[in-house]
Formats: C-alpha cells, sequence, structure tokens
C-alpha cells in the first residue's frame, strides 16, 4: 500500500482546517508524518547515545554560529557556508539534520584520532557481544560449544574405558598391585569440564592456556572482543560521562605537531595562555589583550616599514645613489602654493 | 532567524569585519562566558609577544591564504582543546574559531601583512570548520553528500527560522 506523505506546512494547514478527526492523533492535533520530521525524530532518539556524540555537540556548535556563516557565505557566494547556515535553522539544528542523514554512523572519531576502543564497539548488541565473548571462550569461533563438549566427553569416555577395570571402576595406577581400585565418577555437566578452565591470555602475543580439555586454541580473529585485555573507555564514553578531561585529552592526542605546523608553533606559547584561561580572569584579560593587540598591529607596521626601507636602500643602490629616493614625495604644486606660506609648509603637504 | 539577518545584513562589497560576524554568533547564556575565554585564549596565543612572530611567519607562507587561515586556527583551536584538559565545552570550538578566524583577518587586513578578501575569510571559515567537523569524526565526503542533498524543496520553508 503507497502512503503519500504531507508537508508539515501541510499538516498543519489541514490541521486548522479540519479540527475534528481521530481523537488521539492525526493531522487535526498537529501529528508530524512528513519523513523529515521522522527522521530527525529518530535521529534525535538515538542521537546522544551513538558513536556521533562528540561530532553532533560539535555540530551544536555550528547551530550557535549559522547566522554568521550563512551571512559569510552570502557575502563571499560560498554556497557551502550558505548551506550549513541555512541548515542550521531547521528543527535540531544542523547536528540533528545529519545525523538523519547518516553523517555519523561511522562514528570514526577514535579511528581518525586514534583513541581507544569503545566499549562493544565491534557488536552493536549486547548478544552480539556475549557471542563474541563466548567466542573467546572457546577459543574458536566458528567451532559450536555445544560440540565441542561432546567431543570433549566421548573422549574422557574413551580414555576411562582404556583404563578401566572390569567392573567399570578407573584403577589407580599410582597404587600398589592388589590395591583396591579407586572410583572416580565421570562429569557430570558441562560445568564440570569448564570448571578447571582458565581463559586464554593473549597479552603481549602469547598464547597460554589453562586446562584446555580437549579446546582447540586458535587464537580469536581481529577485533573481538577478549577477556583479559580491558577495553580503554574513549571519546565519547568519556564525553558521555561527563569526563571532559580525559576525552580532551584523547582527542588532543591525535593532533600531529607535523601537519599542524601552526598548532605546533604555537604550543610553546600556549600554556600562559591557558591558564589564563582557566583563571577567569575576563575583563582585565581583555584589557590586557586590546593591548597586545595593539603591539602586534604596530609590530607589523614595523615590519612592513623595515621592508620599504630595504627596498628604497637597494633601489638607490641600484641606481648609484644618482638620484636618492628618500621616500618622501614633495608636492611641486602644493610648494608653488604656498610660497607665501613658507618653503618648508608647503614642501610638507602630501603629494 | 538567518534568513532574515542575511536579507538585513548582505554589506555588498564592504569588508568582513570582527564586529559583523560577532553580531551573527549566537551564543546560549550558559556558554557564553566560556565561548569568550577560549575567544580571548586563543587571541594570546596569536598576539601575545611569545607567539605573535610565529603567526606572522605562519602567514608568510606559500599557498592560498584563506587555507592558511583556516588551517591554522583550526590547529590553534585543536591545541586549546587538548592543552586546556578538557575544560573546554565542544559546542563553543566551532563559534570561538569563526570568531578567532575574523580577529586575525582584521589583523591582517590592518597590519596590510597581505591583501585579504571577503573570499579569504568565506574559505578559511569552511576550512576551518570541516577540518574541526573531521577531527571529530564526520566524513568530509559525507558532509558535502548532505550539503548537496539539500535544497529548498526538500526543506520545507518554515523548519528554516
Amino acid at each position: 500500500m503507497s502512503k503519500i506523505y504531507f508537508s508539515r506546512s501541510m499538516t498543519r494547514t489541514m490541521s486548522a482546517d479540519h479540527p475534528v478527526g481521530d481523537p488521539t492523533g492525526g493531522a487535526a492535533y498537529g501529528e508530524k508524518n512528513d519523513p523529515i520530521s521522522a527522521a530527525i525524530s529518530l535521529a534525535t532518539m538515538y542521537g546522544t547515545a551513538s558513536a556521533g556524540f562528540a561530532a553532533m555537540t560539535v555540530m551544536q556548535g555550528i547551530t550557535f554560529a549559522g547566522a554568521a556563516m550563512s551571512l559569510v557565505g552570502n557575502v563571499t557566494g560560498n554556497k557551502t557556508l550558505s548551506k550549513i547556515g541555512m541548515i542550521t535553522g531547521i528543527a535540531g539544528g544542523i547536528g540533528t539534520f545529519a545525523e538523519s542523514k547518516g553523517l555519523f554512523s561511522s562514528g570514526n572519531l577514535k579511528e581518525s584520532l586514534g583513541m581507544g576502543t569503545p566499549a562493544a564497539s565491534n557488536t552493536s548488541t549486547a548478544a552480539g557481544a556475549m557471542q563474541s565473548q563466548s567466542g573467546s571462550l572457546s577459543q574458536t569461533p566458528s567451532t559450536d560449544v555445544a560440540d565441542e563438549m561432546a567431543a570433549a566427553r566421548q573422549s574422557a569416555a574413551v580414555e576411562k574405558a582404556r583404563i578401566a577395570g572390569p567392573d567399570g571402576t578407573v584403577k589407580n595406577t599410582a597404587a600398589q598391585p592388589g590395591a583396591a581400585y579407586q572410583t572416580t565418577a565421570p562429569p557430570s555437566s558441562s560445568a564440570e569440564y569448564l570448571k578447571d578452565f582458565k581463559p586464554a591470555d593473549y597479552s603481549a602475543g602469547s598464547i597460554t592456556t589453562g586446562k584446555t580439555v580437549g579446546l582447540t586454541t586458535n587464537p580469536p580473529p581481529a577485533g573481538t572482543p577478549q577477556l583479559n585485555v580491558p577495553n580503554e573507555p574513549g571519546v565519547f564514553d568519556n564525553l558521555k560521562k561527563g569526563n571532559y578531561w580525559e576525552a580532551t585529552k584523547q582527542a588532543g592526542s591525535a593532533i600531529n605537531p607535523i601537519t599542524n605546523p601552526y598548532g605546533a608553533m604555537a604550543a610553546g606559547s600556549i600554556a600562559q595562555p591557558i591558564s589564563d584561561y582557566l583563571s577567569g580572569k575576563t575583563d582585565a584579560e581583555i584589557d590586557a589583550l586590546e593591548a597586545q593587540t595593539g603591539y602586534a598591529d604596530a609590530r607589523a607596521m614595523q615590519m612592513q616599514e623595515e621592508i620599504a626601507t630595504e627596498k628604497r636602500r637597494r633601489a638607490n643602490l641600484n641606481a648609484g645613489y644618482g638620484q636618492v629616493n628618500t621616500g618622501i614625495n614633495v608636492n611641486p604644486a602644493a610648494m608653488a602654493q604656498a610660497q607665501a606660506g613658507g618653503l618648508i609648509s608647503g614642501a610638507m603637504q602630501p603629494a | 532567524m538567518a534568513i532574515i539577518q542575511d536579507k538585513m545584513a548582505r554589506p555588498e562589497g564592504d569588508d568582513l569585519d570582527t564586529e559583523t560576524i560577532k553580531k551573527n554568533i549566537n551564543m546560549p547564556p550558559e556558554l557564553q562566558e566560556a565561548y569568550e575565554r577560549v575567544v580571548i585564549a586563543g587571541m594570546k596565543v596569536m598576539f601575545s609577544k611569545e607567539s605573535h612572530k610565529l603567526m606572522l611567519d605562519e602567514f608568510q607562507k606559500e599557498g592560498p591564504l584563506g587555507e592558511k587561515l583556516g588551517k591554522g586556527i583550526a590547529g590553534l583551536m585543536l591545541l586549546l582543546v587538548k592543552e586546556s584538559n578538557g575544560t573546554i565545552p565542544p559546542e563553543v570550538i566551532v563559534p570561538a574559531g569563526i570568531n578567532l578566524i575574523s580577529r586575525a583577518a582584521d589583523f591582517i587586513r590592518k597590519s596590510k601583512l597581505e591583501k585579504i578578501t571577503n573570499a579569504d575569510i568565506g574559505d578559511a571559515i569552511e576550512i576551518f570548520t570541516s577540518t574541526i567537523l573531521e577531527k571529530f569524526g564526520v566524513d568530509p565526503a559525507k558532509m558535502a553528500d548532505m550539503l548537496n542533498q539539500y535544497s529548498n524543496e526538500n526543506i520545507p520553508a518554515e523548519m528554516g527560522a
């Protein structure tokens, strides 16, 4: 059955024109059934828990600057900025819109920044994580544990039959000849087979196992969560817990000074600004910054003047100082007009 | 809101300056202080006596000015995030970075280090934003696809403020 979805404006219009309808829903009550609303609603529901949490948060910041980006986009003709600016106006902001487009589905922050692996990142469900862990326990993910248990049970029964006496009891090989047989009850459940089992230790590339009970010791496939290797919380986990310290430490750890030359150059001088930021002396810092900005302007102008002086010096040198350029332009017309007032004042008029 | 401001502003031909851009950054009250502090910290790095020459050197390198400006401010912001021990809320990164881009552009214009145009500022903001988003896990190609999908037809008008 094909369905027709109305836009929000059409739905809203219908709710005004037809106020009588389903008492619990429908257009008369402003229900939003259009695809955009559905996508945004779905995205909002799982957005905060998804792997794109950090990206969502950053993109929310774009919403605050959306008007500025739109303005710059319109003035400069930059379509990307214009679109970003306009999208920020939709319900939920650009973050929600991007989420509805599946932009954060990859959750590649940890990959791009080289951060810790979020828990259960390789399996999207708890069942998947459990399955992976059981695979790690059996150390043969492709083999069913029950089959292994049955094989082990059969192997144990064969061994028992080999050494058993005529009455079905197992002979204690350590006993003296003629001594009574000691009975050893066979394992009655899989739990008994596994009670002495120790999970494999894959640390440092070595595989050490305890009592294997006939289980194979193949290493698990890459990416399988391992029992003995604790998962480091990723940036997402830390952000969700509000632990911005760890999150940003991890995020920042991937900043490569080589590929970020400006950042690397500024690194040596950044400690003081950061401590100032943390101190919260905002007003005083603004005053100081204004003075420093003035210093920077003056310094830049000084550099420009030095460059111009050097250019003049070279030009004069090339000309053999036959006609020296002092950098001062004299306006002859002004000199003529200002004869009555004095030669000097006339010569000082701008060219 | 964005559409209304666009129609009101449109300073065709005028230079985009810090004041114009700053007026169009609307931070919520709870993030205003953090935003201002980040801007100040960034300004200190850019303009303090100790590190100002580094910025000048960076601008004198080869390459388009918009790219140098955008990547430089992106590097600066990521460094601030890293060195602030996580006290910078992620939401203020992009607005503060755009503010710093405009301040750097003002400085370049006043000091006449280079001729900077509005298009350079636009390029710088675009490069800065995409760089930051990429660092936080947003694939630039997917972002471009998303923006390409955007049109007035698939976003109802009333959803835009």
